[in-house]
């Protein structure tokens, strides 16, 4: 105390010279150092203080941060709980740390962090991992190691996975939760995987004699192919000795509890094919671990003793990067910061914390004992196992028209969207928190679904909106939502410049109208080698006026011409005098290009055919409807259109997709809108994962550097600030009333 | 005005503070439809419910009144793009939106005088067949006059200018205007043709003149009413004006009663907030997994059937409400009841 009492004068003494000197000119950022470095704890808290210091030094040496150098202010734990909660309740409020890093057992953790908690300083755990305890701490309290689930789970795939392993015994230390959960852990993950476990037995920490246990062991047969052993460090050597004894030579499993150099100190030459998960090795080849531990030995004059060394270092440098990114040392930054830690690159994995979580999935190192000397095998990134998603449901609008003149396209968008919802929440749900979808009619009417969209806004708190087929609906739904910064994903309207006029939280699912033209007619000159068109436009719709427009405009930039264009109004039925226009056309053009909405698609189609004309007939996804083949009949001959998504596609996305649906709603997806609703709603959960945070503006942010998105209709990117992506479309040929899929093309 | 009505219009004003103070968005916004409604219903009552004449003309004359407004208020830099063709001088101008309402009113009017002058000598259905007409008309030239109306793609991004006090506004002018004019010689002349016309004509009034009146300040407000929606949704293409907004004023009016503003008033009210909170029932219950939807339609369906047996003559069959006198001491005298013919 006196040493702290002298170093807290000293420091004042330097804070009242700092207006004189330029080297001193920036205030520490102090930074709490919380380890148990005297008692139980030492052997592995004080490498751990070790490596937090050696990692202030480097960044100090390399300018520090934020202009300032880093101070850690070290305070012994003692392996006292009251002395660990004094400790952190001094730094908070007598040194005035701006966060709180160390302690390497969850019982200390537990003490410590619900005081930082409570004074909303983020504290940092270097090397507890009992994976519920940010969820049980509050948000302010971060880990650096992974969890003992991961740690089991990466243990039981090597099991599986490099020892081929089918059977397993357990043997479990019953007095901690650290080893009945890395056992319930190994246990859920090796089944899971095919496994057996064919005996479970027990112990008490602190027994020396288990001669029962694996009496019972050998009296099994078969033999099972491993032997997992649940222990703490104590029991590691011991239990290692005693089954090899026995002569049993099986390999024997462990978590991190096995890494302490007793197993080859009591086990000696026994010490044999014993594998363990623990932080890191220093055996890694990567320059990472290796730089990490020449540093320290230079530092220190000795190996990290450890890789809770290691994790201290690791935790440290974490905190550093929050402290950057944050650009401030408010706590309350420096939390958020934390909370968005993504790939950070640390001696001991790589951290991020994904979904929410405050543990990182962060990749397993399993060693390897054999005649007594630890040697590095490989890393493993266990699969992360979903967890059930907890919380406050994330809400999310789900806007169509389920009623009225556009419900046959709106319904099977709805329940699209619903499907991808609801396999996102048998997925473990988004940053831990279940979807729920808000779906509130939009009857087919501009002022109800104006109403929906600011009810979903205003009473149900939505995060985000999705849905509507219809320019016309989403020009009245969008600027509701653009006012209120509320994203808007539309999931199948078309017009290319929607978000233009609507603002820039707009986002298409689909690709524009001049996608869609422009594929048909590369389609019509590159595979059907089409010189002529006649083109047919319905002048009730934008979209079908501005279909044909576009069409002509890369039918005639690829050396085609429109011999004649054509119109009509929708409603009509009687197509006999545009059809005698064009037979009157010679010589006949090679393509016919109807741009109708899907009303019409049917009977012009048929009143074509009657007319006994043979030419391929074009259009876009209006004719994605099962009338041309209900109307048209066997006349449903030659006819291509362009489209989103074809349920014959053999790609194992769309199959999948097509399989899931028909499982939850008993008939196959209706039309590409059901693929367009659930690809909406997944992409906007892949913006939400992006932005770690269902603030509209944060996910608004994401959903604008989509990329790469794989969805069930295309690849969806937004390229260069614009928010229609640039989609494969899809080419259906129609032959004698028969649908199916010819190719996807990406117009150029 | 009495001291009477002006206590209420301010504990109104005083509510409607509350409202916008106390309500989010989305309330707001139900409650802007609400009153937007009134207009629609009292407006079109007068020509349905007082003068007897059966017009189904709303719908048009909203869509004239949007789009006059629509293409007057928006900013020269948005006609720019959306309408480029539009005469200069009309793509240069900028005007309030109160003084964009009133001009689109009046082309609603105008319109409707051009349309009264043939059809209103006639007696019968023939109004109902013409206004009908008249939606038509006005549709097809939205859709085809595209230098104008930018055609089937309808004008977008109008400025968000309706709030709760425009619409209240014009509401209570609405209200005062067609309370006024049905409590005036003219709105007696109207009542005596409605229940009959040779009567009326025979004791020397102006048949119609009466109706053309009648109809021609229906179609005024109407005209306000499409322009207050248009800046409330933002967004007016040729099929936002459709039969089915005509429809539901219609319903409005029969359910609260025709020939009674309150009856108008009420109809308007329930008939806009009964689909809406039963829309989030609808959302909230479920038949084996799905959501009721359209449930609130049939609802509402039924409900109007069932009026129309129970209650012919709409909720109020016809009266007005007398709203409790708080400054005269001797109760006010029960005004002449307004009979209907149902």
């Amino acid at each position: 105390m006196k040493r702290v009492l002298s170093l807290t004068l000293l420091l004042c003494l330097l804070f009242s010279l700092a207006p004189f000197g330029r080297a001193l000119a920036a205030e520490p950022i102090k930074i709490g150092g919380m380890y148990n470095v005297t008692g139980g704890m030492s052997s592995i808290d004080a490498p751990g203080l070790n490596g937090m210091k050696l990692a202030a030094k480097q960044i100090n040496e390399a300018g520090g941060l934020l202009g300032r150098p880093v101070e850690i202010v070290a305070i012994d734990g003692k392996t006292d709980q009251t002395a660990v909660t004094n400790a952190v309740s001094e730094m908070i409020n007598v040194h005035k740390v701006v966060a709180i890093g160390g302690l390497n057992d969850s019982t200390y953790a537990l003490a410590a962090g619900p005081i930082a908690q409570a004074a909303g300083i983020p504290f940092v755990t270097a090397g507890a991992t009992l994976p519920t305890l940010p969820e049980q701490i509050g948000d302010y309290f971060f880990m650096t190691p992974f969890g003992d689930d991961a740690q089991a789970y990466a243990i039981a795939e090597f099991a599986v996975n490099d020892l081929k392993a089918k059977t397993a015994w357990l043997l479990v230390d019953q007095a901690y939760d650290f080893t009945t959960a890395l056992a319930a852990f190994f246990k859920e993950r090796f089944t899971a995987l095919g496994g057996e476990i064919v005996l479970e037995d027990k112990y008490q920490s602190g027994d020396t004699d288990f001669s029962a246990q694996i009496a019972r062991l050998k009296a099994l047969s078969p033999q099972p192919d491993v032997l997992f052993v649940s222990a703490i460090p104590n029991e590691a050597g011991i239990t290692t000795k005693q089954i090899r004894e026995a002569g049993l030579t099986q390999p024997i499993l462990s978590g991190d509890g096995f890494d302490t150099p007793l197993i080859g100190e009591v086990a000696g030459e026994n010490a044999d094919d014993v594998y363990y998960s623990t932080h890191a090795s220093l055996d890694n080849p990567d320059p990472k671990v290796q730089n990490f531990v020449k540093a320290y030995k230079e530092e220190y004059g000795v190996a990290p003793e450890n890789a809770f060394a290691a994790l201290g270092y690791d935790m440290m440098m974490q905190m550093a990067d929050a402290i950057k990114r944050a650009g401030s040392v408010d706590p309350k930054a420096i939390r958020d910061a934390l909370a968005e830690t993504k790939d950070f690159q640390g001696v001991t994995g790589v951290i991020s914390y994904e979904s929410g979580k405050r543990v990182p999935n962060k990749s397993v190192t399993i060693i390897r004992v054999q005649d007594g000397v630890y040697s590095f095998v490989k890393e493993i990134v266990p699969s992360a196992m979903p967890a059930a998603p907890t919380g406050e449901p994330i809400k999310i609008g789900g806007m169509y028209n389920v009623t009225g003149g556009m419900s046959s396209i709106d319904a099977p968008g709805l329940n699209g969207m619903k499907l991808a919802a609801k396999q996102i929440n048998e997925a473990g749900g988004l940053l831990g928190r279940p979807v729920e979808i808000v779906a509130i009619d939009g009857k087919t009417d501009q002022t109800a679904v104006t109403n929906a969209v600011s009810e979903m806004i205003n009473v149900h708190k939505v995060v985000a909106i999705g849905g509507l087929n219809d320019s016309t609906y989403a020009l009245a739904a969008g600027p509701i939502a653009q006012a209120a910064g509320i994203p808007f994903v539309t999931a199948g309207a078309t017009l290319p410049t929607l978000p233009e006029q609507i603002g820039d939280y707009f986002f298409m699912t689909p690709f524009g109208d001049d996608a869609q033209a422009y594929a048909i007619a590369e389609f019509a000159v590159n595979d059907l080698k089409a010189k002529t068109a006649w083109l047919l436009v319905d002048q009730a719709y934008d979209f079908t006026t501005a279909l044909a427009a576009f069409f002509k405009e890369r039918f005639t930039a690829l050396g085609g011409e429109i011999v004649l264009e054509d119109k009509y109004q929708s409603g009509d039925t009687d197509f006999s005098a545009q059809i005698a226009r064009l037979k009157a056309l010679s010589p006949q053009p090679d393509v016919l290009f109807v741009s109708a909405i899907p009303n019409e698609a049917g009977i012009t189609t048929k009143q074509i055919r009657e007319a006994g004309l043979t030419q391929p007939i074009l259009s876009g996804d209006g004719f994605d409807t099962p009338l041309i083949g209900e109307v048209a009949g066997e006349n449903a001959d030659d006819v291509y259109y362009s489209t989103h998504a074809s349920l014959d596609n053999p790609d194992p996305k769309v199959q999948n997709f097509v399989k899931a649906y028909k499982e939850e709603y008993g008939v196959a997806p209706e039309n590409a809108f059901a693929a367009l609703g659930y690809d909406m709603m997944m992409q906007m959960a892949d913006a939400i994962k992006r932005a770690g945070s269902v603030d509209p503006k944060a996910i608004r942010d994401a959903l604008a550097e989509t990329k790469d998105f794989q969805g069930v209709t295309g690849v969806i990117s937004y390229e260069s600030g614009k928010r229609v992506p640039n989609k494969s479309v899809t080419i259906i040929r129609v032959q004698d009333g028969v649908y199916s899929f010819v190719k996807e093309i990406t117009p150029q | 005005m009495n001291k009477n009505a002006l206590f209420y219009l301010a504990l109104l004003t005083g509510l409607l503070f509350l409202a916008q103070s106390l309500l989010n968005d989305y309330y707001q916004r139900v409650l802007a439809v609400v009153f937007i409604n009134i207009i629609l219903t009292v407006s079109l009552n007068l020509t349905n419910g007082f003068a007897g004449d059966f017009s189904l003309g709303h719908a048009a004359f909203m869509s004239i009144g949007a789009y006059l407004s629509a293409i007057l208020t928006l900013p020269p830099a948005s006609k720019a793009t959306l309408m480029p063709q539009l005469p200069t001088w009309l793509g240069q101008l900028e005007l309030p939106f109160v003084v964009a309402t009133i001009l689109g009113g009046l082309l609603a009017a105008s319109v409707a005088a051009v349309v009264g002058v043939p059809v209103l000598r006639l007696r019968g259905h023939y109004l109902a067949v013409a206004t009908l007409g008249l939606m038509v008309i006005v549709r097809v030239v939205a859709i085809n006059w595209t230098t104008i109306t930018r055609g089937a793609k309808g004008i977008n991004g109008l400025p968000a200018f309706t709030n709760l006090w425009w619409v209240f506004g014009w509401a209570v002018v609405t209200v005062y205007v067609i309370w006024r004019l049905v409590n005036s010689p003219y709105g007696r002349a109207m009542m005596a043709i409605r229940e009959d016309a040779t009567a009326a004509a025979a004791r020397g009034v102006n048949v119609t003149a009466h109706r053309m009146l009648a109809f021609c300040v229906g179609a005024f407000f109407a005209g306000i009413a499409g322009a207050l929606w248009g800046h409330l949704i933002t967004a007016i293409t040729p099929h936002s004006f459709s039969f089915l907004i005509t429809f539901n004023v219609v319903v409005m009016l029969v359910v609260g009663g025709m020939g009674s503003i309150s009856g108008s008033i009420v109809g308007a009210t329930v008939m806009t907030l009964v689909p809406e909170f039963l829309r989030r029932v609808e959302t909230s219950l479920s038949l084996g997994g799905h959501p009721l939807y359209g449930l609130s339609q049939i609802i509402i369906a039924v409900t109007i059937t069932l009026v129309m047996i129970f209650r012919r003559r709409g909720l109020l069959g016809g009266r007005e409400v007398q709203l409790p006198s708080l400054f005269d001491r001797r109760r006010a005298a029960p005004r002449a009841r307004i009979e209907t013919t149902g």
